[in-house]
C-alpha cells in the first residue's frame, strides 16, 4: 500500500477505534458529567455487561436478545445502585461518591472473579471485512461507530433541546428549587444514573465481541474514559466524542510512528497534559467549582 | 514361695510383653508417619487457573503414589495453601510451610514472578524444590543450588518451529511480541535460532500486553511482507491480533504462536473459525504417549470430570514424579542428598523428559507443535505425538 | 480524643511498647515477624496517605506512584550501582520527596475528582513509562535482585519508618504549622485571603508522603527481590492504603495506627478463612465505612465527645469540590 494509503488507514483504524471508546464514553458522561457523580465502578458495569451476555451465549441465547436484557439488568443495577448507596452522599463532596463507587467496583470486581475466574473470555460475531481498494474497514467495528455517533447525537439532542433534559439539568445545579417546582429530584437522578448503567451494560456487550474481556477489565478502561471525558468537557456530548477521537487516533498514530507500546503512554500523557492545561476540556463544560 | 514366684513370673511376663509392644509400636509408628509435601499455589488472583490445575496435580499424584503404597512404604500427604499469586505472599507462605509446618519436601507455585520470590526462602533454607510453573531464566541464573525447573524454557519453545519453517522454505520473519518478560524471552531465543539458522528478520516488535488496538502494527508486517509471522502473545492480545489480521487481510504463509494460543482451549473458542490452521506450541498434550502419561490422562478424567487436564496438571504431576524417583533413589529425605540426586538425573515422566544443566534449568524438556485444523487443534509434531500432519502454507482468510 | 496525660508517661508507655516490638523478631516465627512488618508497611503507607489526604482534604487516588518511584529507584540504586541496600531505600525516599516537589505543584493545582483521578492518571502513566524506559527499568521483565539476607532488618526498617511518619504526624497536629495545614482542608480561599501560603503547605504535606510512600518502596523491593511496572505499582496496596487511613480516621493521628492494624488482622484473617471471597467483603467494609461511618472510628468517638457541634466532616467541603449545588451560593 502506498504511503498515503497507509495513512488513510492508519486514520480509519482510528476512527473505528474511537467508535467503541465513544459507545464507553457516552455513559460516563451522563453520570459524570452530568450527575456528577465520580462513577469509578464505570468500568465494572462494563464488565458485567460483557459477561452477562457471555453468560446468555453459552445458554445458547443470542446477543441479539442478550444485549436487551443486559440493558434492562444493568438499567436496574444502576437505578438501585444510585438509590441506595450513592443517594446517601450524593449531597456530600464528591470524593464520598468516588470512593463509595470504588467499594463498588471492588465489589463488582471480585464477585466478578470469583463467579466467572480470570480466564479471557469472547464471542465471535461479524467477524467480516469490508473492502474499499485496498483499504479494510472492520464491520463490526464500523457498526459500533455509527451507534457512538447517533448516541452522541441523541443525547446532546435531549439534554439541551428537549423537557426531559432540562429537567435532568435542573435537578442536578438545583435540586431545591427544583424540588420546588414539582420535579422528583431523587427519582430523576436514580433513572440518570440507571440510564447511564444501560449504556455501559450495552458497550460491554460490544466489548466482548471486539475483545477479550476478565473480570478485571475495568482496572484499565476506566483511566481511559475519564480521560476522554474530561478532556472533551464534562457534560458535553460532542466533546467526548471529540475526546474519544483524540485517544483513539493519538493510540493508533503513536502505534504506527513510533510502536504500540508508546500508545498507552502517549494517552496517559495527553491526559496529565489537558488536566493541567485546560481541566474544563477541550469543549467546556467542565465548571471546577 | 510358690504364689508368690508364679506372680512374679506373670508380672515379668506381662512387662516383657508390654516392652515387646512398645517397641514395636514405636517402629511402626515411624513408619506410618506421612511424608508431607508442601506448597503454595495460586487459588485466587490472576494466576488461579494455572494455580489450581497444579494443585490437582498435586492431589492425582497423591492418589496415586498412596494407592501404590506411598514412597518408601509411608502414606504422602499435602499441605497446599493459597498465594494470592503474589509473590510476597508466596514467599511469606513457603517461609511458613519451611519453619512452622516443617514439611519434609518442597514442590513449586505457579508463575515465574511468584517462583522468583519463593526461590530465594526456599534457597536461603537449603530445601530442594522443583518448579513446575517457571520458565523464565532469571530465576536459573542467580546461582541458587535448590531450586529446579520443570517445563521448557521460554528461550527454546519455538525452536522446532523455526526449524520447520526453514524446511518448508521459508526465508523471511516478522516476530511479535508482548512486552513482558515471558514473551519476551520467547521472541528473543525465535530471533536468535532465525540468526542462526541463516534466516532474515524483517521486523521485531513489542507491543503493551492490555492493548485495544493492534491495527498499526499490523499494517506495518503488512508492508514488510515476511513469508512467517511468529508472535509471543497472551490470550487477549492472542485473540486481538487474529482478528485484527483478518479484518487488514493480513495473511502470511505460516502464522506461529507461543504457548499461549491455538494451544489453550479459549483461544479457539474465542475465535471459532478464525483459528483454523495457527500454529501453537505445548509444554504438553494429552494425547501424547510419553510414559505414564495416557494413565493419568485417564484418572484424572476419573477423578475430576469436567475439569481439563492441562500441561500444569502435567508438570505438576510429574515434578511429585520426579521427587519420588530421588527420594527412592538415595532412600530418604536429606535434602543435600536429594539435590545431587536431581542434578544427575536424565528420566521420562508422563510430562516428558526432565534433565537440569548445573544450574537447575530445564535442558531435556521438548515442546510439541500443535495447529488447529477444522476447529481442533492437534498435535503435528514431532512424529511420536503426532495426530494429524501440519497443514502449511497458511490459506487466505475467508 | 484528648486524653490528659501528661508527656513524661507517654514517653515511657511508647518506649515499652517499642521495646516490645524490637523483640519480636527475636523470639517469634519467622511467619509472625513477616505478618508484623507487613503491618508496619501498612502503617506507613496509611500514615502517608493520610498526611496529604487527612490533613489537607487533597483525595489521592494514586499515592501509589511515589510508592512505585522508591521501589524503581531502589532497585536500580542497588542492581547497577550496587549500592547497599539501606542506602538505597533511603536514597529513593530522597528521589520520592524531590520528584514530589514538581509533581506536587502540578497535581495539586486540580480540585478534588480532578485531583483524584489525576493522581490514577498519573500512577498508570508511571507504570506504563516503566514498561517502555528499558534501558533504565528493563521494562516488563524486570529487575531481580540478590535476596535478602535477614528478615529482621526489615522488619526494623519498617518498623523505624512507622515511626517515624507517626511521630511527623503527631507534631503536625500539635503545631501551629499543621494548624496553617488544616486550614486548606477548611477552606483553602479563606486560608489564602488571610495570607496563609497555601500552595507551600500543600507540596509540604505531598512531599512528606512521598518520603513515606517512597522509603516503603524501596524497603519493600528489597523484602521480594523483584520489580515490575505491576508489583511496583500495586493496586490493591493503593485501595488498602485509602481503606486503612479512612477506617481508622483521616485527618487524625492515631486514625492510620488503628485502621492500619484493624484491617490488617482482619483482612490476614478473612484471608485464611475465605480465600475467595476476602475482597468482597474488602469492598463492602469500604462502602460501609464511606456510607455510616466517613469519620472513621476516631471520628466516631470524636463525635461521641462532642454532641453539640458533631464531628468534622473529614473530607473537604465548600468551593474546591464539585457538588450538586445546593441552591445555597
Amino acid at each position: 500500500m502506498r504511503g498515503s494509503l497507509l495513512v488513510l488507514q492508519v486514520m480509519i483504524n482510528g476512527l473505528l477505534l474511537a467508535g467503541i471508546y465513544g459507545v464507553a464514553a457516552v455513559g460516563l458522561n451522563l453520570i459524570f458529567g452530568v450527575l456528577r457523580v465520580a462513577n469509578i465502578a464505570h468500568g465494572d458495569f462494563i464488565m458485567l455487561g460483557a459477561f452477562i451476555v457471555y453468560s446468555l451465549s453459552t445458554l445458547g441465547v443470542s446477543p441479539l436478545i442478550g444485549i436487551p436484557i443486559v440493558g434492562g439488568v444493568l438499567f436496574v443495577l444502576g437505578l438501585l445502585t444510585e438509590r441506595f448507596l450513592v443517594e446517601k452522599v450524593v449531597y456530600q463532596p464528591m470524593a464520598y461518591s468516588l470512593l463509595l463507587l470504588y467499594a463498588v467496583s471492588i465489589l463488582l470486581r471480585n464477585a466478578g472473579l470469583n463467579l466467572w475466574t480470570s480466564n479471557y473470555v469472547s464471542l465471535n460475531v461479524m467477524p467480516g471485512t469490508l473492502h474499499i481498494g485496498s483499504l479494510t474497514i472492520s464491520e463490526i467495528r464500523l457498526v459500533v461507530f455509527i451507534i457512538a455517533v447517533s448516541l452522541t447525537v441523541f443525547f446532546t439532542f435531549i439534554l439541551n433541546k428537549t423537557m426531559v433534559g432540562k429537567t435532568i439539568r435542573a435537578s442536578i445545579q438545583h435540586p431545591d428549587l427544583a424540588g420546588a417546582c414539582g420535579i422528583d429530584v431523587r427519582k430523576v437522578r436514580a433513572l440518570t444514573f440507571g440510564v447511564g448503567s444501560l449504556l455501559a451494560g450495552i458497550t460491554g456487550t460490544f466489548f466482548i465481541m471486539l475483545f477479550s474481556v476478565n473480570p478485571e477489565m475495568g482496572d484499565m478502561m476506566i483511566l481511559k474514559l475519564f480521560a476522554i471525558v474530561i478532556v472533551g468537557g464534562l457534560g458535553n456530548y460532542l466533546g467526548t466524542f471529540v475526546g474519544a477521537l483524540v485517544v483513539a487516533m493519538a493510540e493508533t498514530f503513536t502505534g504506527f510512528y513510533a510502536t504500540t507500546e508508546y500508545s498507552d503512554v502517549a494517552v496517559f500523557f495527553l491526559f496529565l497534559l489537558s488536566l493541567i492545561l485546560r481541566p474544563q476540556g477541550l469543549l467546556g463544560g467542565g465548571k471546577t467549582t | 514361695m510358690k504364689t508368690t514366684n508364679k506372680r512374679t513370673s506373670e508380672v515379668t511376663a506381662i512387662l516383657w510383653v508390654s516392652l515387646l509392644f512398645t517397641f514395636c509400636s514405636f517402629g511402626t509408628a515411624e513408619a506410618t508417619e506421612p511424608i508431607i509435601l508442601g506448597a503454595a499455589v495460586s487459588l485466587t488472583g490472576n494466576l488461579a487457573r494455572s494455580g489450581l490445575d497444579q494443585k490437582l496435580g498435586y492431589e492425582l499424584w497423591k492418589d496415586s503414589v498412596n494407592a501404590k503404597g506411598g514412597i518408601l512404604g509411608r502414606k504422602v500427604d499435602l499441605r497446599i495453601y493459597d498465594d494470592r499469586s503474589e509473590p510476597m505472599t508466596g514467599a511469606k507462605l513457603y517461609e511458613k510451610l519451611i519453619t512452622s509446618d516443617k514439611v519434609d519436601l518442597l514442590i513449586g507455585p505457579y508463575g515465574s514472578g511468584v517462583t522468583a520470590a519463593v526461590s530465594t526462602a526456599v534457597e536461603k533454607h537449603k530445601m530442594v524444590m522443583i518448579a513446575p510453573g517457571a520458565s523464565s531464566k532469571e530465576i536459573w541464573e542467580r546461582g541458587y543450588r535448590y531450586v529446579f525447573q520443570m517445563i521448557t524454557p521460554a528461550r527454546y519453545q519455538l525452536t522446532s518451529s523455526i526449524e520447520i519453517a526453514k524446511n518448508s522454505g521459508f526465508k523471511t520473519f516478522a516476530v511479535i511480541n508482548a512486552d513482558s518478560a515471558f514473551p519476551r524471552d520467547l521472541a528473543k531465543g525465535a530471533l536468535e535460532d532465525i540468526n542462526s539458522a541463516g534466516l532474515k528478520l524483517f521486523l521485531h516488535e513489542e507491543y503493551p500486553e492490555k492493548a485495544n488496538d493492534l491495527s498499526s502494527l499490523i499494517l506495518k508486517i503488512k508492508a514488510a511482507a515476511p513469508d512467517a509471522l511468529i508472535v509471543g502473545s497472551y490470550l487477549p492480545d492472542g485473540v486481538l491480533l487474529v482478528r485484527q489480521a483478518k479484518a487488514a487481510n493480513l495473511a502470511p504463509k505460516m502464522i506461529q504462536f507461543g504457548p499461549v494460543g491455538p494451544s489453550i482451549p479459549d483461544f479457539v473458542k474465542s475465535l471459532g473459525d478464525l483459528s483454523n490452521n495457527l500454529l501453537g506450541v505445548s509444554q504438553w498434550e494429552s494425547s501424547v504417549k510419553y510414559p505414564g502419561s495416557p494413565e493419568m490422562v485417564a484418572s484424572f478424567k476419573k477423578k475430576f470430570p469436567g475439569e481439563e487436564a492441562d500441561y500444569s496438571v502435567a508438570a505438576a504431576y510429574s515434578s511429585c514424579e520426579v521427587m519420588r524417583m530421588a527420594v527412592e533413589k538415595i532412600r530418604g529425605i536429606d535434602q543435600e542428598k536429594l539435590r545431587q540426586a536431581v542434578l544427575a538425573m536424565d528420566v521420562m515422566t508422563p510430562f516428558g523428559r526432565f534433565k537440569v544443566g548445573p544450574a537447575g534449568d530445564q535442558v531435556g524438556h521438548l515442546t510439541v507443535l500443535v495447529q488447529v485444523l477444522n476447529g481442533e487443534r492437534v498435535v503435528v509434531w514431532p512424529a511420536e505425538a503426532a495426530v494429524q500432519k501440519i497443514v502449511l502454507p497458511f490459506p487466505e482468510w475467508k | 480524643m484528648k486524653i490528659r496525660l501528661s508527656l513524661l508517661p507517654r514517653v515511657g508507655l511508647f518506649s515499652i511498647a517499642l521495646l516490645i516490638l524490637a523483640l519480636v523478631p527475636a523470639i517469634a516465627s519467622t511467619y509472625i515477624v513477616t505478618f508484623v512488618l507487613t503491618l508496619f508497611m501498612y502503617i506507613a503507607l496509611a500514615y502517608s496517605w493520610n498526611f496529604i489526604s487527612g490533613y489537607t482534604g487533597y483525595i489521592s487516588f494514586g499515592q501509589i506512584a511515589l510508592f512505585g518511584i522508591g521501589s524503581y529507584s531502589c532497585a536500580i540504586l542497588i542492581f547497577k550501582c550496587n549500592i547497599p541496600w539501606f542506602l538505597a531505600a533511603a536514597m529513593s525516599s530522597l528521589i520520592a520527596g524531590a520528584l514530589a516537589i514538581p509533581l506536587g505543584l502540578i497535581m495539586l493545582r486540580l480540585k478534588g475528582p480532578y485531583f483524584a483521578v489525576g493522581m490514577m492518571g498519573l500512577f498508570q502513566f508511571l507504570a506504563a513509562l516503566a514498561a517502555i524506559w528499558k534501558s533504565l527499568t528493563n521494562g516488563a521483565t524486570g529487575i531481580y535482585l540478590p535476596p535478602v539476607s535477614a528478615l529482621s532488618y526489615i522488619y526494623f526498617a519498617f518498623l523505624g519508618l512507622a515511626v517515624a511518619l507517626f511521630l511527623a504526624t503527631w507534631k503536625l497536629e500539635h503545631s501551629v504549622f499543621g494548624l496553617r495545614l488544616k486550614t486548606v482542608k477548611e477552606d483553602e480561599e479563606g486560608a489564602e485571603s488571610v495570607g496563609i501560603n497555601t500552595t507551600f503547605y500543600k507540596a509540604f504535606a505531598f512531599v512528606v508522603s512521598a518520603l513515606g510512600c517512597g522509603f516503603a518502596g524501596g524497603i519493600e523491593v528489597f523484602y521480594v527481590s523483584y520489580v515490575d511496572p505491576t508489583t511496583a505499582f500495586p493496586a490493591v496496596l493503593n485501595i488498602t492504603m485509602i481503606i486503612m487511613a479512612l477506617l481508622g480516621g483521616m485527618g487524625t493521628y492515631w486514625g492510620p495506627l488503628i485502621g492500619a492494624v484493624l484491617l490488617g488482622q482482619v483482612s490476614e484473617f478473612l484471608w485464611a478463612h475465605f480465600p475467595y471471597f476476602y475482597l468482597i467483603i474488602y469492598g463492602a467494609l469500604l462502602a460501609f465505612i464511606i456510607m455510616f461511618m466517613p469519620s472513621g472510628i476516631m471520628g466516631y468517638f470524636h463525635k461521641r465527645k462532642m454532641l453539640k457541634g458533631g464531628g468534622d466532616s473529614p473530607l473537604p467541603d465548600g468551593p474546591m469540590t464539585l457538588k450538586p449545588a445546593t441552591g445555597k451560593e
